[in-house]
């Protein structure tokens, strides 16, 4: 049912239409309904959204990039089932530079992103995955950004220039919304996202890797409206980063009820208890994890039996971490321990102080003046 | 202000005892409500970040205890923040409870804390007496002030933050979030700010009841009358400029009764 070509380049306008006739029309909807879902649309948008999608005549150019990154942003996006890759890639957009998965390679891979870039221009979207180190390697021939080169040029000029031309810039997954594992402390590549490097606003999907659904759901948002959707204050769209996992999770009536896991395997994983006690950064964590889960809606972490990670939030690489343990570590220069060890010394010393005093000086009140033993003299 | 001849053992006559007015009723019945507000707060707070499974059998449509303890940690919050503001209006009205000047860590008031946290530890030298609360009670209250500010502003955060902006719109904002250092650190904070209450606490309690019981001041039936006791040995070094200054040697009979109304007259804010 599904054509696959190698090079979108090759494939004509009869052959794109006759690829839409071919696919099933059903599925089709599916796909347009669950993306109507996804935006918070209501149900009647549903035809809106299978015209946009399927009435661009010249379909959307998307230029992907990929910098400091483990590429599993590209591979979330490529496992979609609905639509298919192919689908996505061929039918839906134009992805005309995805070093991943497109089929040139070399001077023709250039080749391929400069005619994209000048075809197109004002009109592409940017897909960009993973950091910008913007360090300087050690070393007599290091230069700023070194540390990632594709092409001869460095990320940051990669970036530079091609998003000076592009109608929007989609930063999927945490890396190039925020910097990602590169950017934990230390940081000694100098890891920061994208929108941090160039300067610019972009929408962030993050997640590690990011949910495709939300990020095939901003594409489509601006294919219907011509717009990306409103978001919060790191870029997130909100449809999709508005809520809290904590306030839609499938395990908060036994977070209510005082019902927690307090080791994996135990009687309470086992009845599907909250992962609260297991380090579960649901509380301080939005995304639509719960809602939409990953894979075709197979499952999500909590789902699974292991706590939220937190990877959607900034810094989540140094916050969220331990992954099994409420809160991190206080980093106070000189002290590294956590907030209950700092506390519970302070509280110990308060009492053992006050114990000393008291018996210090009840053992010695008659030496001292102004005390009620010394005014009964 | 009453003055009674009154003896305490085998010193006879001579050592006569005021009775002072610190505070009035209402700021006293203001301290017990905070009191019990941030006993309340801990130990659910403490349950909220400790949770143990015992109180938590049977299903989870029947039980409902960390739901609960959530709500009762939510109320009191509210009467705290609610008493706090108060207590700190109260503070720069009515003459007898006029003492917001003891509470601002200012350069002679942390002096004085520091004196009177000598004489305590050492005893040695004489301390000074005040009408109000001391300076290094003055400085602990700015400090359990200071941190309830921090739980209430990172507590309304953990509850609201995310919620649709209505009544908690400000605890909504993202600014806030990031103002603190993120969702993380607003919890460190708050756990911290915790841990440094029950430390302040154990301090004052302690020292409330060791100083009662060492100089016999009344310090502690002050807090639930309002009126503590001075002697008038004492008194001729009154160091607090709201209080009570008497210069001369106590008169007897009739002159008494002149210096009691020298005293009336430099109550509040007009000592001489």
């Amino acid at each position: 049912m599904c054509r696959t070509t190698q090079n979108s380049a090759s494939i004509t306008t009869d052959e794109r239409i006759e690829t839409f006739e071919g696919m099933d029309r059903r599925a089709f909807m599916s796909f347009c309904a669950k993306i109507a879902a996804t935006l918070g649309l209501a149900p009647s948008f549903i035809p809106q959204v299978a015209e946009a999608v399927e009435g661009a005549v010249r379909k959307p150019s998307v230029i992907w990039l990929h910098f400091q990154e483990c590429t599993a942003d590209s591979e979330a996006f490529l496992a979609m089932n609905y639509p298919s890759v192919e689908e996505l890639v061929l039918n839906i957009l134009s992805i005309d530079y995805h070093e991943t998965i497109m089929a040139a390679n070399g001077d023709q891979a250039e080749e391929a992103l400069k005619k994209a870039m000048a075809d197109n221009k004002g009109k592409y979207l940017v897909v960009c995955e993973g950091a910008i180190p913007m360090g300087t390697p050690p070393g007599p021939a290091g230069k700023p950004g070194m540390f990632c080169t594709v092409a001869g040029r460095t990320a940051y000029d990669l970036a530079k220039d091609v998003c000076k031309d592009a109608a929007a810039v989609i930063c999927v997954g945490t890396c190039s919304s925020y910097g990602g594992v590169q950017a934990q402390r230390p940081n000694p590549t100098g890891a920061v996202s994208v929108g941090e490097a160039l300067g610019i606003p972009t929408i962030n999907i993050p997640g590690c890797p990011h949910n495709p659904v939300n990020s095939v759901a901003t594409i489509v948002n601006y294919l219907l409206l011509g717009s990306l959707p409103k978001t919060d204050r790191y870029g997130r769209p909100l449809f999709a980063f508005g809520k809290r996992i904590h306030d839609h999770c499938l395990r908060r009536a036994h977070f209510d009820a005082g019902q927690f896991v307090e080791k994996f395997g135990d009687e309470g994983a086992k009845n599907r208890w909250c992962l609260y006690k297991m380090g579960c950064k649901g509380p301080q964590t939005y995304s639509n994890c719960p809602t939409v889960e990953f894979n075709d809606g197979t499952s999500w972490p909590v789902k699974a039996g292991h706590g939220c990670a937190g990877c959607t939030e900034p810094n989540f690489w140094d916050a969220m971490q331990p992954f099994y343990e409420r809160l991190p570590n206080v980093h106070i220069p000189g002290v590294e321990a956590s907030a209950d060890k700092i506390g519970l010394t302070l509280v110990g010393a308060a009492a053992v102080g006050a114990a000393g005093h008291a018996v210090y000086t009840f053992a010695n009140r008659d030496k001292f003046t102004d005390t009620i033993e010394k005014k009964k003299e | 202000m009453a003055y009674a001849d009154v003896g305490l053992g085998n010193e006879g006559v001579g050592d006569i005892c005021l009775a002072v007015q610190t505070r009035s009723l209402f700021a006293c019945l203001l301290h017990w409500i905070i009191f019990t507000a941030v006993v309340i707060l801990a130990v659910t707070g403490i349950y909220i970040g400790y949770p143990q499974y015992y109180y938590g059998r049977g299903e989870a449509y029947d039980v409902f205890v960390m739901a609960d303890i959530r709500y009762f940690h939510l109320l009191a919050a509210g009467a705290l923040i609610a008493s706090v503001i108060f207590r700190f209006y109260l503070a720069f009205t009515a003459s007898c409870n006029r003492d917001i000047m003891q509470f601002i860590p200012t350069p002679s008031n942390v002096m004085g804390a520091a004196k009177l946290a000598f004489y305590y530890l050492t005893f040695r030298g004489k301390h000074a007496h005040y009408r109000f609360i001391n300076p290094l009670g003055g400085l602990g209250v700015f400090i359990m002030a200071a941190l309830f500010a921090v739980q209430s502003i990172t507590g309304v955060l953990l509850y609201a933050h995310g919620a649709d902006p209505c009544l908690w719109g400000w605890a909504g904002a993202n600014w806030l979030v990031d103002a603190v250092g993120g969702q993380q650190n607003a919890r460190i904070l708050h756990k911290l700010s915790m841990y440094m209450l029950i430390f302040i606490v154990i301090i004052h309690v302690y020292m409330q009841i060791w100083k009662t019981s060492m100089f016999a001041e009344g310090d502690i039936a002050s807090i639930i009358g309002g009126y503590k006791i001075f002697r008038y040995s004492d008194i001729g070094h009154f160091a607090d400029r709201y209080g009570i200054r008497i210069t001369e040697p106590p008169p007897s009979g009739e002159r008494m009764t002149k210096a009691s109304h020298a005293m009336e007259e430099g109550s509040g804010q007009n000592a001489p």
